[in-house]
């Protein structure tokens, strides 16, 4: 490879700064944004996040743990996402809306 | 480890480049002449009636849940066929199929739980 | 060359597979099995409830009785992915308890309410199995695991009255924060792993010990996350937002689960993974900095909001916030007794909470507004008998002698005191002082305080159920007993190591 072009060579450390933005703009969404849906967007970002760093690490030490444990984060968001959108379904049907700021029947 | 992506950026750049110059070119200096047989829908297209991003009826969100949640299970079968042949090998093939015979017939029930309760009902 | 190498894998897959000892999960697997089960019961038209009910108690007992056969040696299995040992037994018998009391004091709760769908009990088994794979794990992986399937039938759980707002409310608020809090876990467990190069408490010990954790800012920043996730699922100040909402609204029996049993398990999990680290000099600074902090944060917030709360189940909610500051005090301590303390004080914990929950399950059956300290007034004079056994509960949580609950925070705060950590026993003496004072408000209000007329709330049409009766006078034979002869339980504990 010539020189010149060496400042493109990709290594783990940019993967896993590469995670930790994208883990970040999810803890921004989760914070800042006020629709459960997005909410629960973003909480999805951070999982992928992980699974990012995950694979990262895995593949830096040749070893397949870390993929095989992105298996599992990907089956468990799967079966949270699937109770997520439920529960947000039957909120909805009942207050015909998915606004976080709105949904405050539980106050003490 | 990590393959250079620098020519790739390299040729990205100069794809959406060219693209985007050969685009901007046309609209800018190409002639314009519009009538009504040319925006018509072409041949047997048809005119579009509703807006297709329209919301979906609800009762489809259960079978869409129920589809991916054992759409993902999939990904517990790929590594399992994956190393069936080295658990073959080693002595160990009627294990291996048990064990996914065992995940399967879990998987199976709660299949079952999901069709008598009539979830995968589309009226 | 190619020959050899499947050679290898060969032997090596025999070895793992020989690691295999389902007798060490037995009750992980009966207790999912039958979770299974009761779910294809449920399709049962009639009485499914009930029969579920029934085959819960006998699942979870035939699961308690299956922990016994393990023994009291440490056994690991499934190529070190579980570690069976008494603490992990101890774990598995009081996740069946917790789980036999909530059906205890679910059925007619939830008959009542008409949330009575056969599928929560499925639930409630699905939930104590993965308490149990999370405090039987001896690998990260395997604890992920655990804690999702425990929150993802929290979830339901908690939102399971559809048509009740407050409860879809309360499971929605509770999955999002949940699922948030697992996020940042998971976080910290790559960096663990990036770290040490596998997700085995083991191997993390070991890395640890050889590079000291300064030099290593992965499994740093790893531990801290961990640490916080976890502080969100035990609810430590400043991660307890989403506890009085969730706690407020969701069904009361869940709330009662809820309180108890995953705040246990994440307790147990933080114990079990930080003795890893017990040995490492020199110990981090920082990180007993912030364990500290999060106790100390955890008891006075707790109080302090507890304090002026009107609604009872709110109140609860801030005491069980405090309450878990009293056992990060013990886990703060890193001292020898601090193991045997703070499974003493969950036992204590059980019985007081599962108890109090239990009297107000009763109380609240026919009422469907909240329950607020100014519905209780003039109790005793209606309801003498659940007044008396209200005051108990109370006053056990209060930690006044010869209650359990007094015992429980002697124990922890000796734990403390024999770390040296002086203050911190301080500061927890004084707040179980102020805790005092809220219990203390609800007997007042019903032992001196007429009667409120036209309240909405009838205290007369009170009854009680067999089931609840049952729940309600074992826990209090136990607070008396135990707070009475706590030495033998406390022996017992001290033998437990990690």
């Amino acid at each position: 490879m010539p020189e010149s072009l060496h400042i493109f060579q990709i290594t783990e450390t940019h993967y896993i700064v590469l995670s930790v933005i994208l883990f970040c703009i999810g803890t921004a969404g989760v914070l800042i944004r006020r629709n459960a849906l997005v909410i629960f967007l973003c909480i999805e970002i951070m999982l992928n996040a992980v699974n990012l760093a995950l694979v990262t690490f895995s593949r830096h030490m040749d070893q397949n743990r870390g993929e095989v444990f992105v298996f599992f984060v990907m089956a468990v968001a799967a079966a949270e996402s699937a109770i997520g959108l439920s529960l947000l379904i039957v909120l909805h049907r009942q207050k015909k809306t998915v606004d976080v700021d709105e949904i405050n029947t539980l106050k003490g | 480890m990590f393959h250079s992506f620098g020519p790739i950026l390299m040729q990205l750049v100069l794809a959406i480049g060219f693209a985007g110059a050969i685009v901007a070119l046309t609209a800018i200096i190409g002639p314009k002449k519009i009538n009504p047989v040319k925006m018509d829908s072409y041949e047997c297209g048809v005119d579009p009636f509703a807006d297709a991003r329209g919301a979906f009826h609800v009762k489809f969100f259960l079978v869409a849940v129920l589809f991916i949640l054992f759409d993902v299970e999939a990904i517990f079968v790929i590594p399992w066929a994956g190393s069936f042949l080295a658990f073959k090998k080693a002595g160990l093939g009627l294990f291996i199929y048990l064990e996914m015979a065992f995940f399967m017939a879990i998987l199976l029930a709660g299949y079952y739980y999901i069709l008598k309760k009539g979830a995968l009902k589309w009226e | 060359m190619t020959e050899i190498m499947t050679d290898t894998i060969s032997t090596n897959l025999q070895t793992i597979i020989s690691t295999m000892r389902l007798g060490l999960l037995a009750p992980h697997l009966i207790v999912s099995m039958g979770g299974i089960l009761l779910m294809l019961v449920s399709l049962l038209k009639k009485a499914a409830f009930k029969i579920n009910a029934f085959l819960a108690i006998v699942v979870l007992g035939i699961a308690s009785v299956c922990a016994l056969n393990t023994g009291s040696d440490p056994q690991t299995g499934f190529n070190g992915m579980i570690k069976s040992d008494m603490f992990s037994n101890v774990f598995i018998w009081i996740y069946c308890a917790t789980g036999i009391f909530t059906v205890l004091i679910s059925h007619k709760y939830m008959e009542r309410r008409k949330i009575n769908v056969p599928e929560y009990y499925s639930l409630l088994l699905f939930a104590v199995s993965g308490l149990m794979f999370m405090t039987s794990a001896s690998d990260l992986m395997i604890l992920f695991v655990g804690l999702e399937i425990l929150s993802v039938s929290l979830f339901v759980m908690a939102g399971i009255d559809i048509h009740d707002l407050r409860s879809t409310e309360a499971g929605l608020k509770y999955f999002l924060m949940s699922v948030f809090a697992s996020a940042f876990l998971l976080f910290g467990i790559a960096f663990v792993y990036g770290a040490t190069g596998s997700t085995e408490y083991s191997a993390i010990k070991d890395f640890a010990l050889s590079n000291s954790f300064g030099r290593s800012p992965y499994l740093y920043a790893g531990v801290l996350l961990v640490l916080g996730g976890m502080a969100f699922k035990i609810s430590a100040v400043p991660f307890h937002m989403w506890t009085p909402d969730v706690y407020q609204g969701a069904p009361l029996p869940v709330t009662a689960f809820l309180s108890t049993a995953p705040k246990i398990a994440s307790f147990g999990f933080l114990f079990k993974f930080m003795a890893q680290f017990q040995n490492v000099q020199p110990y981090p600074d920082l990180l007993e900095d912030i364990v500290i902090s999060l106790a100390v944060l955890s008891m006075i917030v707790g109080n302090l909001l507890a304090l002026n709360q009107e609604d009872l189940k709110r109140m609860l909610a801030y005491s069980s916030i405090t309450h878990m500051g009293y056992v990060m005090t013990a886990f703060a301590s890193r001292s020898d007794t601090a193991i045997s303390a703070a499974l003493f004080y969950f036992a204590a914990y059980i019985f007081m909470n599962i108890g109090i929950f239990a009297v107000i399950a009763v109380i609240s059956e026919n009422n469907d507004k909240n329950l607020t300290l100014e519905n209780f007034r003039g109790m005793a004079q209606k309801k003498p008998a659940m007044a008396f056994l209200f005051m108990i509960f109370l006053f056990s949580l209060a930690g006044i002698p010869p209650l359990i609950g007094f015992a429980a925070k002697f124990f922890v705060f000796s734990a403390v005191i024999q770390s040296g950590l002086y203050g911190l026993a301080v500061i927890g003496i004084l707040n179980s002082a102020v805790s005092a004072y809220y219990y203390l408000r609800v007997v007042i209000n019903m032992y001196l305080k007429a009667p409120e007329q036209d309240s909405g709330f009838d205290l007369n049409a009170i009854k009680y159920g067999m089931a609840e009766m049952l729940a309600i006078t074992s826990c209090i034979a136990a607070i008396i007993i135990l707070g009475l002869q706590p030495t033998s339980l406390i022996h017992f504990f001290e033998k437990i190591a990690l």
